[in-house]
Formats: C-alpha cells, sequence, structure tokens
C-alpha cells in the first residue's frame, strides 16, 4: 500500500503549495503515531486486566493463610513461605492429577478436531438427503446444559461392560463422551461455508474425489479456524469440573481441577494452599502454551498471507 | 461416470429415460454415501452421548426420579411446580438481565481489540498470549481471584475506591453488584477466546475490498460499516447463538462466587436446575427446568437465525 | 464473497510448510507419548502392593470395598489411611477411600448410587440421608441382620439413644450416627478486656451488649460474626436459636411447617437486628464464614460462632491472642446445642454387603473412633468413644455437646427445609424483606414443597 506521506512529499519540491503539503505531511505521521500509540496503550491495559488477577493470586500462594486478613491489609507477604507448595506436591496425587487432564484433555482435542472437521465440511459443502434436519439436531443439543446431561450419562457409562474397558474410572469412559461437541462442528460449518464455492467446483470438474479436495484444498484453508477450535476445545476440557468429577471415583484417576476442589475441607480452608495449587494449575498449560506458540503465530500469518 | 470417449458420449444420448434416471440415482447414491462417511464419525459419539441422554432428560422431566429409583410418571406435574416458584421466574429474569449484559459488554470489548490486533501486528502475539490467559483458568480459581478482588477489606476494587476517597463497597452482599461481578468475571474469562474469533474472521476478509473501499474515498467508520459488517455477517450470527446458548448457560461462577446469593439475587437457570438435582434430589423438577432452558435458548436462536441469518440475496 | 475466487490460496510459503510439519511432529509426539505414559503410570499404579501377613484367613479376604468421605482436613487422606490399617491388616479387606469435595457431594452421590457400582460405604449428613434413603439406594440398617443382630446388641446398647432416635424416618434407619458436631462460641479475651466487658455472655440480650460495646472499642473490630448466607449453611447456626424459644421449623409428625411462628420469628429477628440494628456484626457479604474465622483469627472479631473443629485449628495454628470458649448464649431460659449428626451409610446395591458392614462396624469403634473424633473435634455417639483423649478443652466441648444436645429431625424434605428457612434469614439480614414477610414466604414454600 503506499505511503499517503511519501508521495505528498515528493510532489512538495516541485509544487508551489510545498510548505503546506509538507504541513500536511507531517500532521499526517503524527496522527498516525498518536493512533498507534493510543491502539497499543488500549491494548496494554487490557493485557493488564488479564493477567493482573493471576499476580494477585501469587501472593497469598506464598503465604499462611491466616495472614490474610490483618488490618490494615498487607499485599506483599514479609516472609516468603513455600510450605503450601510443598504441600501440594508431597501430600496430594497433584502430578497423577496433571498427568490425567493432560491426556484426557490433549484425547479429546484432537479426536474432536478431526470429526468435527469432516463432519463440517460434510455440512457446509456436500449434499445429502436429511442434511437440513440433521444440522438442526446438532444446534438443538448445544442448548442442553452439561448439568442436565451428566446424570444420565454417568449411568450409561457405568453400565458399559468390562470388556469395553470404558467404564467408570477409565480413560476412554471420560474422554468419550466430551468427544460429540455440536459446537466444534457448527463453527467448522461456518468458516468452511465462507471459503468460495469456485475452488471446490473446480477441483470436483476435475475429476478429484471428495476426499482429496478436502485433504488438498479445505484443509490448508482451515487453519485459523482449526487452531481456534483446538485452542478452545483444549482450554475448555482443561478447566472441564463436572463430568471429570463424576466419572471418577478414585484419587488416582482425578483431573486437577476435580483434585484440587477436593483440598477444600469442610471446615478448614487453607486459602493459602488453595491459592498455591491454583497457581500451578495454571503452569502445565502455560507451558504448552509457550511451546506450541510459534505455531500459533504461523496459523493467524497464514490467514494474513493469503491476502 | 462418463467413460470419456467420444463414441460413449454420443451413445449417452441414446439411454432410456428410465436408465437415466437410474444412473442419476445411482449417482446421488454415491454422493450422499461418501458424504455419509464424513459424518459418521461424528454421529457415532453424538448421537450415543448427546441425544440419547438428551431425549432421556426430556422424558425425564415428565417423571419424578427415575435416577436413583424407578420413574413415577406425573405428567405435568413437575411443569406445574417450577411454575409456582418465585425463585425460578427470579432465575430466568437474573439469566436473562446477565446474558444482555455480558454479551453487549463481550462483544463490544472483543470486537475492538480484535481491530487493533487486526491493523497493528507487531507485537500482537504477546497480547494474544495475555488475553488468552483467564481462559486456562478453572472455575475454581476464577471464584478464588474474584472473591480476592471484591474483598472488601483488601479487595483490589476496594483499594482502589479507598485511594480515590470513596466508600467501601460490600459488593457480594449487594443484588445488583454482585451480579455485575459475575458479568465482569466471566467477560474476563472470555474476551480472549472471543477476540481470537473476531480476529480470525476479520483476517477472512480479503483486503482487496476494503483497499478498494479507502481508495473510493470511504472513511474508517464507513469502511467498517459498509464493508466489514456485512462480511462478518455468517461469523456474527455464530457468534451471537453461540454467546446466547453459553450465557444463558452460567452456572460455574455463580457456583464458585455467590452460590445463588445474596437472598437469590444470583440464582441462575443453570444453579436453580443444579440446586433442584443435586441437593434437593428433585429430579423431576430440575429437569422440567432444564427442558424450560432448552425451549428459551431455542426461541433466542430461532429469533438470531431469523434477525441475523441468510439475507445473503439482499447481499449479492 | 464468490466472485473473488480467482484469487490462489493454493501457493502457501515455505516457512508455513515447514511450521506445518514441526507442529505435525511436535503433535505427534506428544499424542502417541501422553496416552503412552498414562497407560505406563497408570499400570505401575495399580500394581497391588505386596503386603506381607500372617493372621487367620477370614472370610473377606480380597474382598475391595470402595469408601467415600468428604473431608474434614486436608490432611484426612493420610488420617483416614493410617486409621484403617489395623482393619485391613485384620480382615484382609482392602479399603479403596475417595475424598469427595463438600461443595459437590450432592452431585458425586446422586449420579454414583445411580450406577451399578455405588460406594460401599459413604458418609452421609442427616440432611441428605433420607432424602438417599427414601429412594432405596441405602441399606436400612435398623434390621437383625445389622444393627440389631444379637452380636451387635451389647455394642448397639452404648449408642446415645437420642442420635439414633432422631435418625430414624417412619422406623427405618438409613445410617448409622458416628458423630455429633455442635455449636461453640469462641471469643478473644483480649479484646473483651479492652472493650471493657468483663463478663462472658450467657443470654442473647447480653450478647447483643457485649458484642456492641466491642465493635466501638477499635477500628475494624467487630463485636460478633456468625455465618448468615444460606451457602454457608446459616441455618444450622440459627436452629438452636429456635429451639431455645421452644420452637422448630417443622411440625413433630412432619406433616406441616412452622416458619411462621412467634419462636422463629423471634429468633431470626434477634439475629437479624444484631446486624440492622445494633450493628454489631458486618452486613451480609462482606464476610462470609471464612472470612469471618480469619477476622477472628486477625484479632478483629470479639466473639465467633462457629464449630468445635476450628479448635483444633486454632490451638495447632497459635492465635496472637488470649481466647476460650463457650457454649452459644440461650435465650428464655433454655440453652441447647444443636446439630445434624453424621453417619456411616451402606449402599443397598453393594457386592458384598457383609463386608461393608464389617467396615461400618469398624468406623464406629473406639479403635477408629477415638482418634478420628479427637484429631477433628467431633463428640462421640457412643458412651464407649472417648474423643478427648484428657484433653480438658475437648472435653469441654463434648460436655457441652452432650449436655444439651438436640438434632435435626430426619425426614426426605429437610435438605429442601432448611434451605428455606436460610434463604429466609438471608433476606432478612440483607435488609431487602423485614423478618415477618420473610418467614411468611418462607411458611408459603415449605408447605408447598412439603405437599409435592
Amino acid at each position: 500500500m503506499a505511503d499517503p506521506g511519501l508521495t505528498v512529499e515528493a510532489a512538495a519540491d516541485t509544487s508551489p503549495h510545498a510548505s503546506e503539503y509538507s504541513r500536511a505531511a507531517r500532521r499526517n505521521r503524527f496522527f498516525r503515531l498518536g493512533k498507534g500509540l493510543a491502539a497499543y496503550i488500549v491494548l496494554a491495559v487490557f493485557a493488564v486486566i488479564a493477567i493482573g488477577p493471576f499476580l494477585y493470586l501469587l501472593s497469598p500462594s506464598f503465604r499462611k493463610s491466616y495472614e490474610l486478613f490483618s488490618y490494615p491489609p498487607q499485599w506483599i507477604p514479609k516472609t516468603f513461605y513455600t510450605g503450601n507448595f510443598a504441600t501440594i506436591l508431597h501430600e496430594t496425587s497433584y502430578l497423577r492429577w496433571g498427568l490425567n487432564t493432560a491426556i484426557f484433555t490433549v484425547s479429546v482435542t484432537l479426536i474432536t478436531l478431526v470429526i468435527d472437521t469432516l463432519a463440517g465440511y460434510a455440512f457446509a459443502r456436500l449434499r445429502f438427503p436429511g442434511k437440513t434436519v440433521l444440522f438442526a439436531l446438532v444446534l438443538a443439543t448445544l442448548m442442553i446444559p452439561t448439568a442436565v446431561l451428566i446424570a444420565p450419562l454417568y449411568i450409561m457409562i457405568s453400565h458399559l461392560p468390562g470388556w469395553t474397558h470404558s467404564g467408570v474410572n477409565t480413560f476412554p469412559g471420560m474422554i468419550l463422551p466430551m468427544v460429540a461437541s455440536p459446537l466444534g462442528v457448527f463453527m467448522m460449518r461456518q468458516f468452511i461455508s465462507t471459503l468460495p464455492e469456485a475452488l471446490v467446483e473446480a477441483a470436483r470438474l476435475d475429476g478429484a474425489s471428495e476426499w482429496q479436495i478436502f485433504r488438498k484444498i479445505v484443509l490448508p484453508l482451515m487453519k485459523p479456524a482449526i487452531v481456534v477450535l483446538g485452542i478452545f476445545t483444549f482450554m475448555f476440557q482443561w478447566v472441564n469440573f463436572l463430568w471429570p468429577l463424576v466419572i471418577t471415583t478414585t484419587d488416582d484417576m482425578k483431573t486437577l481441577t476435580v483434585g484440587v476442589a477436593s483440598l477444600q475441607g469442610q471446615f478448614v480452608t487453607n486459602w493459602g494452599v488453595i491459592s498455591a495449587a491454583a497457581v500451578m494449575t495454571m503452569v502445565p498449560v502455560i507451558i504448552i502454551f509457550l511451546v506450541f506458540q510459534r505455531w500459533f503465530v504461523q496459523a493467524s500469518m497464514a490467514g494474513a498471507l493469503k491476502q | 461416470m462418463t467413460s470419456g470417449t467420444t463414441e460413449g458420449a454420443w451413445d449417452e444420448l441414446t439411454l432410456s429415460e428410465a436408465d437415466y434416471r437410474r444412473a442419476g440415482a445411482r449417482y446421488r447414491q454415491r454422493r450422499s454415501f461418501r458424504a455419509y462417511l464424513f459424518v459418521l464419525p461424528y454421529f457415532l459419539p453424538f448421537l450415543a452421548f448427546l441425544v440419547v441422554p438428551t431425549f432421556w432428560s426430556i422424558w425425564l422431566s415428565f417423571n419424578q426420579g427415575g435416577l436413583l429409583d424407578s420413574a413415577k410418571y406425573v405428567g405435568l406435574g413437575n411443569w406445574r411446580a417450577i411454575s409456582s416458584d418465585t425463585e425460578l421466574t427470579g432465575a430466568v429474569k437474573n439469566t436473562a438481565v446477565y446474558a444482555v449484559e455480558a454479551i453487549l459488554l463481550v462483544f463490544t470489548l472483543a470486537l475492538l481489540l480484535a481491530l487493533l490486533l487486526n491493523r497493528y501486528r507487531t507485537g500482537s502475539n504477546f497480547f494474544k498470549l495475555a488475553l488468552y490467559i483467564p481462559l486456562l483458568a478453572p472455575a475454581v480459581l476464577v471464584g478464588l481471584i474474584w472473591q480476592f478482588l471484591t474483598n472488601f477489606d483488601f479487595g483490589f476494587i476496594n483499594l482502589v475506591l479507598q485511594a480515590l476517597g470513596f466508600d467501601r463497597l460490600n459488593i457480594l452482599g449487594s443484588g445488583t453488584l454482585a451480579l455485575g461481578t459475575i458479568v465482569l468475571a466471566e467477560v474476563w474469562r472470555g474476551l480472549g477466546f472471543w477476540t481470537l474469533y473476531f480476529l480470525a474472521s476479520l483476517q477472512n476478509i480479503p483486503e482487496e475490498l476494503l483497499d478498494a473501499a479507502r481508495v473510493d474515498g470511504a472513511r474508517g467508520f464507513q469502511r467498517f460499516r459498509r464493508v466489514t459488517i456485512p462480511l462478518l455477517r455468517p461469523m456474527l450470527l455464530f457468534a451471537v447463538v453461540i454467546a446466547i446458548i453459553a450465557n444463558f448457560q452460567v452456572f460455574d461462577t455463580v457456583y464458585v462466587l455467590t452460590q445463588g446469593g445474596p437472598a437469590e439475587s444470583t440464582s441462575t437457570l443453570v444453579w436453580f436446575i443444579w440446586k433442584r438435582m443435586f441437593q434437593f434430589q428433585e429430579t423431576g423438577q430440575a429437569y422440567a427446568a432444564a427442558v424450560l432452558l432448552l425451549l428459551i435458548i431455542l426461541g433466542l436462536t430461532a429469533t438470531s437465525f431469523w434477525l441475523l441469518g441468510a439475507r445473503r440475496r439482499r447481499e449479492a | 464473497m464468490d466472485d473473488l475466487g480467482d484469487r490462489s490460496r493454493e501457493t502457501l510459503p515455505e516457512s508455513n510448510a515447514i511450521g506445518r510439519r514441526d507442529f505435525l511432529r511436535k503433535a505427534a509426539v506428544g499424542a502417541v507419548s501422553l496416552p503412552v505414559a498414562g497407560a505406563l503410570v497408570g499400570s505401575a499404579a495399580a500394581r497391588p502392593s505386596i503386603r506381607v501377613r500372617d493372621r487367620a484367613r477370614s472370610q473377606f479376604e480380597g474382598v475391595t470395598l470402595q469408601f467415600a468421605k468428604a473431608p474434614f482436613g486436608t490432611d484426612e487422606k493420610d488420617v483416614i489411611a493410617a486409621l484403617l490399617k489395623p482393619f485391613e491388616a485384620k480382615t484382609g479387606i482392602t479399603v479403596r477411600h475417595t475424598i469427595v469435595p463438600w461443595n459437590v457431594e450432592g452431585a458425586a452421590y446422586a449420579t454414583n448410587y445411580a450406577g451399578p457400582n455405588p460406594y460401599d460405604v459413604s458418609y452421609q449428613t442427616s440432611t441428605d440421608l433420607t432424602g438417599l434413603g427414601t429412594k432405596g439406594v441405602l441399606e436400612v440398617l435398623n434390621t437383625t441382620q445389622w444393627l440389631n443382630s444379637p452380636a451387635y446388641l451389647s455394642t448397639r446398647a452404648k449408642f446415645i439413644p437420642n442420635t439414633i432416635k432422631k435418625s430414624t424416618f417412619q422406623g427405618k434407619l438409613y445410617g448409622l450416627p458416628c458423630i455429633i458436631g455442635g455449636t461453640v462460641m469462641f471469643y478473644n479475651k483480649d479484646l473483651l478486656a479492652k472493650a471493657g466487658v468483663t463478663s462472658v455472655p450467657t443470654t442473647a440480650a447480653q450478647l447483643a451488649v457485649a458484642a456492641t460495646k466491642c465493635t466501638d472499642s477499635g477500628a475494624g473490630v467487630w463485636g460478633f460474626n456468625v455465618p448468615m448466607t444460606d451457602k454457608d449453611f446459616t441455618w444450622y447456626f440459627h436452629y438452636c436459636n429456635i429451639h431455645n424459644r421452644g420452637g422448630d421449623i417443622i411440625s413433630k409428625d412432619q406433616n406441616r411447617v412452622t416458619f411462621a411462628t412467634a419462636p422463629v420469628i423471634a429468633a431470626t429477628q434477634a439475629s437479624v437486628d444484631l446486624i440492622l440494628k445494633q450493628k454489631a456484626q458486618p452486613p451480609v457479604g462482606q464476610y462470609d464464614r471464612e472470612g469471618g474465622v480469619a477476622l477472628f483469627k486477625g484479632g478483629r472479631l470479639a466473639f465467633l460462632q462457629d464449630e468445635p473443629l476450628r479448635l483444633a485449628v486454632f490451638r495447632k495454628e497459635g492465635l496472637p491472642f488470649k481466647w476460650d470458649f463457650v457454649d452459644p448464649v440461650g435465650a428464655a431460659g433454655r440453652r441447647t446445642i444443636f446439630s445434624t449428626t453424621g453417619h456411616w451409610v451402606m449402599a443397598s446395591k453393594g457386592a458384598n454387603k457383609a463386608a461393608a458392614w464389617e467396615l461400618t462396624k469398624y468406623l464406629s469403634s473406639p479403635a477408629f473412633a477415638n482418634e478420628f473424633g479427637s484429631h477433628y473435634g467431633w463428640a462421640p455417639v457412643r458412651s464407649d468413644v472417648n474423643t478427648s483423649k484428657g484433653d480438658p478443652q475437648v472435653k469441654r466441648v463434648n460436655a457441652y455437646v452432650l449436655k444439651g444436645w438436640d438434632g435435626l429431625p430426619t425426614g426426605p424434605k429437610m435438605a429442601q427445609l432448611t434451605s428455606v428457612y436460610g434463604q429466609a434469614i438471608e433476606a432478612a439480614a440483607t435488609g431487602s424483606k423485614s423478618v415477618q414477610a420473610a418467614m411468611a414466604k418462607a411458611q408459603a414454600d415449605g408447605t408447598r414443597i412439603l405437599k409435592s
């Protein structure tokens, strides 16, 4: 995109209105700088709002809980007490819970991405009888709160025969019911329907099979959508509480959210321990995040580059 | 399907009408079969783990019990019971107020941030990362954070108010403020997702259209209104529908922060369902309320589709 | 959008292709290694530990029981594991203990008991006991097979009769009482001295005066606190006030609710006045139950009404001031302690109920209950269980509780009715309703609930 400032200056030397032009160029640059600064300030404010509260939590995790309510309130702890973190690592199955959560979340995300993209493509671009009815059914199930389905799901899973290895307290039993996300299908369908039909039609005319069209043409273009859905599913399942709670009855199968909740005793809410546990819950995800960050960047760039 | 040789092509023209129809039917069958293969991997778990429990739940709303013990059919009895329950009418009102506030707020902020991030790309990854972080927080953590933020003695909000010379606020003790806290907590949590979503949608819009508009003399806001918004329409429809569905089901934050209090002013529909089902063992009433929630969301979604949906013909 | 299809989107720059491969590699590694690691760890964890025992083979050799309980403290897993070792060694039963968080125990138990493999033994409070029991998922215990068997009769005689009586509903006992809680009032001696309060209050009127004096004595100091929201079980702490005035929230035959009666209204009014009139108690919402306890620990609260469990915590952490406790103030000449009871319950669909009964008996016995009760400050329900271990403070708590104990009548709707009462207290205490109006609404709601 041509920079208006440059063209103005180029014309400035020869035009009788030279001084006005250079003044306009300077004003233009100043405005753009100003707008840029304002934009970054706004972004910074929101970044602080997003991260700040977590830093807030760091303080209680380094104190013994009864110090919290002294008056006047002191936010910076006088001494750093690492006992809370030690308590969590030694007295609870924290690491096991973390592993369970990782297995659960990653599996659900991967399976969901695969089947949702396939189904989304079918709904968006393929024709088959019953398409509208099925899609309406998918949408309708979105509107049922999960809390309501938990009990029937548990009864179903708990009655599965042992040879399927998918009962209560098993990974398949935990993972499979979470895999059919109507949200994912809906999102994929919307994204795919924004892709130009001409591309797909051209490939069809050239004799490509549906599978080839899907793999070679549609899938590469879906990257931003897949990233979004993947992130969303991952986050949602990481913090999923109700389902892992009822489907795991033994301590060694619990996920992090359930495990941390069980740290709240009936009367002794050790806020120091709870804060520390909460902080530690976030750490693995942030690490995974930073590891895959490069790929997120490139996926977004793919979206930008196609312009 | 055609053989491709010239003789074959001429032969086809002499197919009888019945043969032609049969060939067409075979093609459509093959095509549908392939399409069904695409949707099958999704539909198997979908039917087993979503459809069956949903119909089961609807059936349960016409019975008493049925989970722990055998079901006793009571027809519309549960519906009559909950319609006279003031907590339910309160819950519907609270949920509606909450949803409107939360959706308006989060969409406005997310669109703004997405526009900024789209325009100013340097360092945008850091901001994106920062905004994602609240998404990672489990409900327990969100509750803890906002309990601390709204705490009367050392909560950040009250510290700021004191510094500015105002009186401290008993935030979780006042009905409107407590509901407002729920709104803020959920907006704070969801902002990252919606920003990312709108950003991806904005990046879907071809730059040439905006350039063309700019060259034609359209200013920033005009470009936004005339070019960006109409092209965002299918994405916006999805966003609105999903936002309505998600926000009417708000539960986690209510559960960890206020448990419906104070004095039921933050009692939402799913909270009502939860209490009935798991604290009072009134499964019939809980499922009846769940079906009511389903109907409400269905109605709102249909309205959204009608308002924001297929107007393509007018645009093209 | 369709006519823009001529723009080629199929050529992606090299860097993107590398990025994709890189990610796919990482994802593949992760997706394969995580489940594999999980399987390895899982199978390692599941390997049974080999224990060498020399004892007579019991008939329950090799049986595994599932035992679930909401925790009284953060160390409960270890405490219970240690206390169960002798039982496991003697009977050969393996007990798998699961912690069920308090805030979701309703959901966890409701789903678990609906399945085919429920917890064999679990802990239920008297509010939930009959709700689950009348649905048929809990084993009725007052039969000749279990509690009333000839072999157990002598032990049965040691139970405090009132506990069994209050836990029986329509002739059926769904759980074996195991603990009584109670309420006590902790007080900060230093603050009382500073405010010029010379004697510890014994009546509600005296408390109002003392609390007001303490509130005026310093900045950020409050006189009295008791949980006031339904989510903090405020009904539990207000019930004894009703009893002291000779009333109840439900009639003896459990056919009528009695919210709109004088004792209930008077009891609630006295409590609400502390907040709204005397301003000796913080407004609702400023400090929840844990906040109130923390206020006390921080030396800013003169009188704290809470459960005796706090005793253990205060002693372990040490408070920076002189403190003590008494039983809660009385009214109209009466001073009772009120609480719910905890019960050990057995699943009616359990695979091995005989083994479950062995565990239940053991949990109730002094071998388990002495240590368990004293560790968490519970008063015993059996005369042969001694939870004080000579400790004078615990002895005092137990004496209070057993002297004037009154328990919640159990019934399938009690969970709902107590919540209705809690909501009414909350509404009145926030000032959004008058006490009369709140109780009138509670009466209407309660009547509707009983009818349904």
